[in-house]
C-alpha cells in the first residue's frame, strides 16, 4: 500500500518536473517552427515595421562566437585537466586548481561579461566578436576542465601501467594511451560546454553587443542568436516577435543537432 | 614462526648463471616499510615463482625488478643487479630497465587499439622502424596466440577473449625482446583452460626468457617453476612488512620446507 502510494507520488513529481521542459519545447515549436522560413537562415533582419528578412547574421555570429570560445577554452582546459590527473594528482596545487574551477563553474554569466567588458572592451574601446568569444570561453573553461578531469580519471590505471611497463614515459603515455581512451568523454564535455555557451545572452550583450549587419571583422560587434531573441522579443512588431520565436527554434535545433552529433561520434569511438 | 628461516640459500647449484641478483634491505612506500631482507638470485632461463599469503610482498618485490613503483613516493635501500649493473643506480633510466625487463599483469590489459598496434606499440615507442609486421607476427607466434588472431589483426585488442587478451599482452611484452619477463598473477583472472595454455606457454618461453611469476596458486607454482621463493608477513610492534622466508629449487622446498610457516602454507593452512 505504502509502496504503491510512494510510486504514484514519485510518478506525479516526475511528470511535474517534465512539464516545464515540454511546455517550453511545445511553445517554441508552435510559435517558432510554424513561422519559420528557410530564407531566415541567410537573410538579414528587416528594418522595424518591415516584413520578411531573417537572422542569418545572428546565426553566423553565434557559431563564430562559440568557435572562438572553444578555441579559447578547450586547449587550456584539457591541459589543466591533464596536469590535475597525470602530473599532480592529490597535490596542493591540484586541489587549489580544482577548487578554482568549481568556483568558476558557478560564476554568474553576467559577471564573465562585465569582466571581459572591463578587460577587452574598455581597453580597445570597441565591442568585438573576440571579446564575446573570450567571455564565452571563460564560461566554458570550468566545464571543460571538470569534464576532462572526470574522463581522465575514468581511464583505468592498468592501461597507464601497461604503457609504462613497455618503456613509455609519462608524456607518451598521456598522448598515446590516456587521452585517446578518454577522448569520447572529453568530447562530450566540450559539446556540453558549447551547448551552454550557445544560449548565453548576458555576457554577449556586454562584449559582442549586436549588429544589424553581417560580420566583416572579428574586431567589430556582431549579432548573435541569443541577443537577437532578447531584442526582438521586446519590440512591438509582430514580424520581429515571430522571428524571435523562429530564432529560438533554430537555437534549440542547433544545440540538439550538436548533441546528437557528439553522441554519434562518441558511440563510433566506443 | 621459526627463527632459523633461511633467507639466503644456494640457488645456483645447477651452475645456472643468475640474471638478477637482488639484495633489498628495505623498501618503503611513503613512510611505510613494505619489504625487508629480500635477497635472492634469479637464475637465467628458468622460471622462478613467488608464493606466500596476501600482503607478504611478492608483488612489491616483483615490481622492484622493473622499477614500476612510482619513483617519488618509494625508496629502496639495497641494490638489484641486472647483468652486474645496479638497476637503482641514479644514472639508470627506469624506462631502459622496463625495456629489458618486461611485465605481464594480473588483469589482461590490452590497449583499446588494434591487435597489431598493441604488439607494435612497444616497438614503435623504442624507435623500431623496420620489419614491424614480421616482428609482430613473431611475437604473436611465440605467445601462442597467432592462430587465434591472424585474421583479426585489425580488430581492437579488447575484443578478444580473456585468455587471448592475456596471451596478446605476453606478445606485447616480448615483442621488444626483453631478457626477463615478470608475470604478476597472470592467470588469476582466467578460466582453467586458458590458465593451462599460459602455463605450457611459459615452459616454452623460458628457453628464450627468464621468467619470474607471482602466483596465488600453489599447484601452478609447483607445475611450472624451477625455483620457489616463499614470502611471509612479518609483524613487529609498529608495522608489518613482507620478507623472504625461504628460497631454493622448487622440489627441495616443497619436499623439505625448513620453516614452520612454509610447512603450513604448503599444507593449505595459511594462504
Amino acid at each position: 500500500m505504502f509502496s504503491s502510494g510512494l510510486d504514484a507520488f514519485v510518478a506525479l513529481l516526475s511528470c511535474a518536473a517534465v512539464i516545464p521542459l515540454l511546455s517550453v519545447i511545445y511553445m517554441v515549436l508552435r510559435r517558432g517552427a510554424v513561422n519559420f522560413r528557410p530564407s531566415m537562415l541567410w537573410q538579414l533582419p528587416p528594418a522595424a515595421g518591415m516584413t520578411g528578412g531573417g537572422f542569418g547574421n545572428a546565426l553566423l555570429g553565434t557559431l563564430i562566437l562559440v568557435v572562438i570560445g572553444a578555441l579559447v577554452s578547450v586547449p587550456p582546459g584539457v591541459l589543466t585537466a591533464i596536469f590535475l590527473t597525470e602530473y599532480s594528482r592529490g597535490s596542493r596545487s591540484a586541489q587549489l586548481i580544482r577548487f578554482s574551477a568549481k568556483i568558476l563553474s558557478g560564476l554568474p554569466s553576467i559577471l564573465a561579461g562585465v569582466f571581459i567588458f572591463g578587460v577587452l572592451v574598455m581597453t580597445t574601446k570597441q565591442y568585438s566578436v573576440i571579446a564575446g568569444g573570450v567571455a564565452l570561453g571563460i564560461l566554458m573553461l570550468p566545464i571543460v576542465i571538470l569534464a576532462t578531469e572526470e574522463a581522465l580519471l575514468r581511464v583505468p590505471g592498468y592501461l597507464r601501467e601497461a604503457s609504462l611497463a613497455l618503456g613509455a614515459n609519462e608524456t607518451q603515455t598521456v598522448l598515446y594511451i590516456t587521452l585517446p581512451a578518454a577522448g569520447p568523454a572529453i568530447l562530450t564535455g566540450v559539446m556540453l560546454a558549447i551547448a551552454r555557451a550557445a544560449g548565453e545572452t548576458a555576457p554577449i550583450i556586454f562584449t559582442a553587443f549586436t549588429s544589424p549587419y553581417w560580420i566583416r571583422s572579428l574586431r567589430e560587434p556582431t549579432a548573435s542568436m541569443s541577443v537577437l531573441i532578447y531584442n526582438f522579443a521586446t519590440v512591438p512588431y509582430d514580424n520581429l516577435i515571430d522571428m524571435a520565436w523562429s530564432a529560438s527554434f533554430i537555437l534549440i535545433m542547433v544545440v540538439l543537432v550538436t548533441n546528437i552529433f557528439s553522441h554519434f561520434v562518441v558511440n563510433r569511438f566506443k | 614462526m621459526s627463527e632459523n628461516a633461511a633467507t639466503l640459500s644456494p640457488v645456483t647449484r645447477q651452475n645456472q648463471p643468475s640474471i638478477l641478483d637482488a639484495n633489498i634491505d628495505r623498501f618503503c612506500y611513503g613512510r611505510k616499510t613494505a619489504l625487508r631482507h629480500v635477497s635472492l638470485k634469479i637464475p637465467k632461463n628458468r622460471i622462478t615463482a613467488f608464493i606466500g599469503p596476501s600482503g607478504c610482498g611478492k608483488s612489491t618485490t616483483l615490481r622492484c625488478f622493473n622499477r614500476m613503483h612510482p619513483q617519488n613516493r618509494t625508496k629502496l635501500e639495497g641494490q638489484i643487479l641486472f647483468d652486474n649493473q645496479n638497476l637503482y643506480d641514479p644514472r639508470i633510466d627506469p624506462r631502459m630497465v622496463r625495456i629489458q625487463i618486461g611485465m605481464v599483469f594480473q588483469q589482461p590489459n590490452p590497449f583499446r587499439i588494434s591487435v597489431f598496434d598493441n604488439v607494435a606499440f612497444g616497438l614503435r615507442l623504442n624507435g623500431v622502424r623496420h620489419n614491424i609486421p614480421q616482428r609482430v607476427e613473431n611475437a604473436l607466434r611465440q605467445a601462442a596466440v597467432w592462430d587465434d588472431v591472424k585474421d583479426r589483426l585489425d580488430e581492437p585488442g579488447t575484443s578478444l577473449s580473456g585468455g587471448q587478451q592475456q596471451r596478446l599482452c605476453i606478445a606485447r611484452a616480448i615483442a621488444v625482446e626483453p631478457q626477463v619477463l615478470l608475470m604478476d598473477e597472470p592467470c588469476s583472472a582466467l578460466d582453467p583452460i586458458s590458465t593451462g595454455k599460459i602455463e605450457s606457454l611459459m615452459l616454452e618461453l623460458k628457453k628464450r626468457f627468464t621468467i619470474v611469476i607471482v602466483t596465488h596458486n600453489l599447484g601452478q607454482a609447483v607445475r611450472v617453476s624451477d625455483h620457489l621463493a616463499y614470502f611471509f608477513v612479518e609483524r613487529d610492534k609498529q608495522s608489518q612488512y613482507g620478507r623472504l622466508m625461504e628460497y631454493g629449487p622448487t622440489e627441495e622446498l616443497v619436499q623439505n620446507p625448513k620453516s614452520e610457516s612454509l610447512r603450513s602454507y604448503l599444507a593449505g593452512e595459511i594462504g
